[in-house]
């Protein structure tokens, strides 16, 4: 063995050369969290804030890390498998074959409320 | 009184197949040993025992009119909550989903049926797959056979607690950064990631779809490969899928160049777990192979790397619970805002509900430069890592998890320590490559300790013929816990 066993997230251990980046500050305030949580479309409670903001800290100083691993030449990462060949022919599915239609009673048995016809909501226009 | 059951599930199928046991036994007695296996772990979610037997007594018939054994004929099997089956719930471990009743079967429990396997069961995981212990779960936790006060592993923890104590049955996971080989490691079973689009995702719940795989855990290599082998291949619902020819899952040779990652054995992985599989690597190398050290530099940041984009492909994959087509819908809402925000605060837990939130935020506009295709960057780098060692040598071995399993409520307070079980699985799937958890021993406190062998894209033939031969050289894999033996 040539060096010493490299230790899987051993912050003394930089395996990668460091590239100058920006770092980004790494942390995220109280209005910042219910900013995120809005477009998330998720109600948090007053008393969680203060628990998310050191949760966020946290894990946005585990993920800052990755800018010690960048390379902003390099063309980022995507799925090579996905190619035309494998789409599907384009044309409607028979019922009982794969992918055919699924009738509407056994979407709207999943839904919370809906009135026999259509998915339910609150009233959204006046 | 009933005969013991064959060890494995191709021995149970063979034996079917020769007319020496019934598929109506071999659902009785795997219902009886199923169940003592669920007193002790609470594995299971869902029974369908009634529908098993009826089946089995229609492929009796079958099989007393002269119709040939099927290539799984008769062997039972378990899906994990998160993969969709027409009987019971797809609940996925959350409360949004308690009572979903899924209208199909997945692709992959579609054809391993239609090749002769029985449905027998549903297994608890950790919330949407998002968890490495199974104590995520809002619908029941679950124990490891070995030792009840400690975890299974997860996400896929009821079907690792099955597959570690139950002869001659398989148990469908999903592995989206090391959920099936991580508890397949601590409950002393075999369980495989295939290549991402081996295996069609169409029924699965998503979590993060570049990642997420089916894969099978079962009590030795030939099980798995045998189930792998029915369930890949291209499938229309799913354009990730790829061809696979059965031949190259179930009849590769061996190879015999090993090399082993030296960051896959730092100062982070514990002593017994090295020595396990320091001594996995010395059968394999009196064996013939040839074993070379190798480098994969990018690994102390593919956990970091898996954290952005699991997040980020779940935040966009969960976003369809808004209360109004599937799920929970909170009481009362003040308007269709307030609808959609609580019922996805009431409907999901406390580790989803961070994980979207984190999701969100490295996708949003700010943060996406800095954090999201930063981690795409990243991942081209780990990918990269592993092509580069596979040019050298055929396959990797290494552990699956730097420690056995731990005790329940351990690590639940501290995410990071939670995602710590994960830094030796997620380099495969941020890579999309193949790789299996096979027992490679115990510790002194008797639990199992995994080892892990990785292929390159598309080698899962290869990972699981080294995984057959390194079971034909040693007997761990044929372990029970003393109450299952």
């Amino acid at each position: 063995m040539t060096s010493a066993p490299a230790t899987p997230g051993d912050p003394e251990r930089t395996p990668v050369e460091r590239t100058p980046v920006e770092r980004t500050p790494a942390s995220l305030g109280a209005e910042e969290v219910h900013r995120i949580a809005e477009l998330a479309r998720l109600r948090i409670e007053p008393a969680e804030v203060p628990m998310l903001v050191e949760h966020f800290s946290r894990m946005l100083r585990f993920v800052d890390s990755l800018a010690e691993a960048d390379d902003p030449s390099l063309p980022p990462w995507q799925l090579e498998s996905a190619s035309a060949e494998t789409l599907r022919s384009d044309r409607p599915r028979e019922p009982g074959e794969p992918g055919g239609p699924i009738p509407a009673e056994a979407w709207r048995a999943n839904a919370p409320e809906s009135d026999g016809a259509w998915f339910t909501v609150p009233r959204v226009v006046g | 009184m009933t005969r013991a059951r064959p060890e494995t599930a191709l021995a149970l199928r063979d034996a079917i197949a020769r007319g020496e046991r019934s598929v109506r036994e071999s659902v009785l007695s795997a219902i009886a040993d199923l169940e003592g296996a669920d007193r002790v772990t609470g594995a299971l979610s869902d029974r369908f025992f009634a529908e098993a037997l009826a089946e089995a007594e229609a492929a009796d018939r079958r099989l007393a009119a002269g119709e040939r054994a099927r290539p799984l004929e008769g062997i039972p099997f378990t899906a994990k909550g998160n993969i969709a089956t027409r009987l019971g719930r797809t609940h996925a471990g959350s409360r949004m989903l308690a009572e979903h009743r899924a209208p199909e079967d997945a692709t992959a429990v579609t054809r391993l049926r239609a090749a002769g396997a029985i449905l027998a069961g549903k297994t608890h995981c950790d919330e949407f797959a998002m968890g490495s212990s199974t104590e995520n779960s809002a619908l029941g936790i679950v124990r490891n056979p070995w030792d009840p006060e400690r975890v299974p592993g997860g996400s896929s923890g009821g079907a690792a607690a099955l597959a570690g104590a139950v002869r001659g049955c398989v148990h469908l996971g999903s592995d989206t950064g090391g959920s099936i080989r991580q508890p397949a490691a601590y409950c002393g079973a075999t369980g495989m990631k295939p290549t991402y689009g081996t295996v069609s995702r169409s029924g699965l719940v998503a979590f993060a779809s570049s990642l997420d795989q089916i894969g099978p855990l079962a009590r030795d290599a030939r099980d798995a490969a045998a189930f792998l082998a029915v369930m890949s291949g291209r499938d229309p619902l799913d354009a990730t899928t790829r061809a696979v020819a059965p031949a190259e899952i179930l009849e590769a040779p061996p190879p015999r160049r090993i090399g082993v990652p030296r960051d896959y054995l730092g100062a982070a992985i514990e002593p017994e777990t090295r020595a396990a599989v320091l001594a996995a690597i010395e059968a394999l190398r009196a064996d013939g192979a040839a074993v070379t050290e190798v480098d994969l530099p990018t690994t102390p940041y593919a956990n970091a790397c898996y954290q952005v984009v699991s997040t980020a492909e779940a935040s966009s994959n969960l976003a369809r619970y808004d209360g109004v087509h599937i799920g929970r819908r909170a009481s009362s809402p003040a308007g269709l805002a307030d609808l959609y925000a609580r019922s996805r605060a009431e409907g999901f837990g406390a580790e989803v509900r961070r994980r979207i939130l984190l999701g969100t935020f490295v996708l949003s506009a700010a943060a996406q430069e800095a954090y999201y295709r930063r981690a795409l960057r990243v991942r081209r780098r780990i990918a990269d890592d592993f092509a580069r060692a596979f040019a050298a040598v055929d396959l990797l071995v290494a552990p699956t998890s730097p420690f056995p399993a731990f005790r329940l409520g351990e690590r639940v307070t501290d995410p990071l320590a939670l995602y710590a079980c994960d830094i030796l699985t997620v380099g495969a799937n941020l890579a999309g490559i193949p790789a299996i958890s096979l027992p490679g021993g115990r510790s002194r406190a008797g639990l199992p300790l995994g080892l892990q062998i990785l292929g390159p894209w598309g080698g899962d033939g290869a990972v699981l013929a080294l995984a057959r031969r390194f079971q034909e050289l040693t007997g761990h894999h044929r372990e029970l816990p003393e109450a299952f033996a």
